[in-house]
Order: C-alpha cells, then structure tokens, then sequence
C-alpha cells in the first residue's frame, strides 16, 4: 500500500519518470515484494544510514577544507642516537690518592702568619 | 623518666660539643686572638698619636694600657700560629727526624709566646714596655729559622705520607699480579715503581737535610723558599707518576 503511494509521490513529482520503462519495472518488481517486515526495517535503517552518510561525508569535506587553510604538520627527522663511550666499571682504590697528591700544594712560604707589629713601643726605636 | 631524658640531653650536649672542639681550638683561637689583635692596635695607634702630639701623663697611660692590651693579644696569636702548624705538620701522623724536630720547636716557641703574654700584663711604665719589646726583638729572630724549617718540614710531611700510602698500595698489588708477573708490561710497571719510589726517597732526604742545615744569616730567606718549592714540584710530579703505574697495574693487570 504504502509503496504504491511512494510510487504516486514520485510520479506526481516527477512525470517524467512513466515514460521511462525501468521505473515501471521496479516499481512492479519491489512494491509487492516490500513484506511488513522488510518495510519497518527500512524504515528505522534507511534515516539512520542516511544521517551517518551525511555525518561521515561532513566530517571528509571539512578535513579536506582544513587541510587547504593549514600547512602540513612537520615532523622533524629523528636525532641521531650518539651511543655513550664505555668507561670502564673498576675504580682503582688508590683513584684518591693520585688526586690527593694531583691537589698538594707545593707553594713556600705557607701557612703564612698576620703581620704583626713586633715593635709597639711609646719610644722612638732609634732609642733602643 | 626525667632523669632519663636529662641523661640524654647531657650526652648530646657533650657529644656536639665535642665535636665542635675537635675542628681546631687552636684554629678557632688563632682568628679569634687575631681579631683582637687588629682591634687592639688601631686604638693603640690612635692612643700613641694623640701621646706623640700631646705627651701628657694622662695620654701616656692611655697609649700604655692599650699597647699592653695589643701586645697580649699579638703574643696570644703566634703562639696559637705555631700551635696551628705544629698540628698542621702531626697530622699526617709521620715520624721522621726534620719532623720531630719542627713540632718541638713550635711547641717550644708557642710556651714562649703565652709566658710573654702573661709577663706583659706586668707591663706598667714606659720603661717597662721598652724593655719588654727589646726583648721580644732579639728573642723573634731566632724563632724565623724554626718557622722557615716548620713551614718545609709541614710540606714534606704531607710527601712523606703520601710516599708511604704509596707503599702499602704497592705491598697490597704485587700479590694480586703474581699470576701475570712475568708479563712485559707488568715486569716493566714493577720496575718502574721501584725507580720512582728509589729517586722520591732519595729527593725527600736531600730537601729534609737542606732543611736541617739551612743557616738563615748566611743565605737568602725568599731563594730558600723558591729552590725548596721547586724541589717540592719535582717530588709531588714522581709521586704522582709512580701512583699513575700503581692504578694503572690494578686496573689493567689485576683479575676483579
């Protein structure tokens, strides 16, 4: 019923389409076999597919947009990877000494003492 | 319970300050006797100018008790010097004859200069501090070739220390190289450490007796100082040449 009424619909909108032969072919073809069944499927499946569609080809047309007012984001090529020199794991017990002897200081005179005055008198030194 | 924590306190107490006596009390007095000694003089200074200008009885004794004052913290601070270096130079813990003798001699000089600080309280009149000066004059003469000597004797007890730290590296590796002991590099580091260890003793006893015979009248103070520093060098470069072979042997040579 309901799709000789949709059959209607597209006639009365377009009637052009009953000179082509195909459109009435389908029509005789589909319409009887639309079960209750198939029809409430297509009901509830058709509007969702269709908004999913939109939704989908939304979202490509403005990355593709996005992609046209933005540069591309660069990445940078990897640093190259500088592996450590091995040092050696041993520490030689004496590594102190060499740097206790390395931190000696030979300079003379040292410790050095103030400088004082060894003269303190209220005479004039000639005197003495 | 109280007498519990009391005793605790008290330990700590003790504890800290025990420590806090440890860090050099000579040091610390040193600074301190020196402090006053700066402070003491500039008054004195002060005090001597307004008796040089106007020699009053009244500036007399001012310019007096400050000398005096100056003067026991000037002998204060020499002797806690010398006592300063005498510590400086057992540190090590070396026993060697230049050794013995500079921390004799500092300990001996630092009783003078505290006997000196005691005498100077007697100072009363200008004749008194005439005398006590002239004194001091002809007795801190020969304290100059002590002070020369400690001063060398301090840099060699250090070379001496690390000469036999040295040694006991060496008697602790050559067990431990035995098994490669016949190889060309290890035969040729143990020899080298004999050589250097032959040529660091021989330098270190040769600077200790220019030491013991240096004659201050006769020679050159600032020449002394220069020639020993240079001889000083030289050792610490062998030294430091023969603990390079010995860390060298254990690193390379030794199985860890």
């Amino acid at each position: 019923m309901s799709g000789t009424k949709v059959k209607n619909f597209l006639l009365n909108l377009y009637p052009e389409l009953a000179r082509f032969q195909w459109f009435n072919q389908i029509t005789a073809t589909v319409i009887p076999a639309l079960t209750p069944r198939l029809k409430k499927i297509m009901r509830w499946s058709l509007p969702t597919v269709t908004v999913l569609f939109v939704i989908l080809l939304g979202t490509a047309i403005g990355s593709w947009l996005l992609g046209l007012f933005f540069p591309k984001q660069v990445t940078p090529t990897p640093i190259e990877f500088i592996a450590p020199t091995t040092t050696p794991r041993y520490q030689s017990p004496f590594l102190p000494l060499k740097r206790a002897i390395e931190e000696f200081n030979p300079a003379l005179p040292e410790p050095l003492p103030a400088v004082f005055d060894d003269k303190i008198s209220l005479e004039s030194l000639e005197e003495l | 319970m109280k007498k519990f924590f009391l005793i605790i306190f008290a330990n700590i107490f003790l504890f800290s300050a025990g420590i806090v006596f440890a860090q050099s009390t000579f040091l610390s007095d040193y600074n301190f006797q020196l402090d006053q000694y700066r402070k003491n003089y500039a008054e004195y200074t002060n005090f001597k100018k307004d008796y040089d200008d106007r020699p009053t009885l009244n500036n007399e004794q001012k310019a007096l008790l400050s000398a005096r004052q100056t003067i026991i913290s000037r002998e204060l601070a020499w002797a806690n010097f010398y006592l300063v270096l005498s510590e400086s130079i057992s540190k090590p813990g070396v026993n060697y004859p230049l050794i013995t003798e500079a921390t004799t001699d500092l300990t001996g000089i630092a009783n003078y200069h505290f006997t000196q600080a005691n005498k100077a309280t007697n100072i009363v009149t200008r004749a008194d501090l005439t005398n006590f000066t002239k004194e001091e004059l002809t007795v801190l003469a020969t304290h100059r070739l002590s002070l020369t000597q400690a001063q060398t004797a301090n840099k060699l007890a250090q070379l001496i220390k690390f000469q036999i730290d040295a040694k006991t590296a060496y008697d602790s590796l050559v067990p431990k190289l035995e098994a490669v002991k016949n190889d060309v590099v290890v035969k040729n580091g143990l020899d080298q450490v004999q050589t250097y260890s032959a040529q660091i003793n021989a330098q270190i006893e040769a600077l200790a007796k220019k030491t013991t015979d240096f004659d201050l009248d006769e020679s050159n103070q600032s020449q002394f100082y220069e020639n020993t520093s240079q001889s000083l060098r030289e050792i610490r470069g062998l030294q430091n040449r023969l603990v390079t072979v010995i860390i060298d042997l254990d690193t390379n040579y030794v199985r860890h």
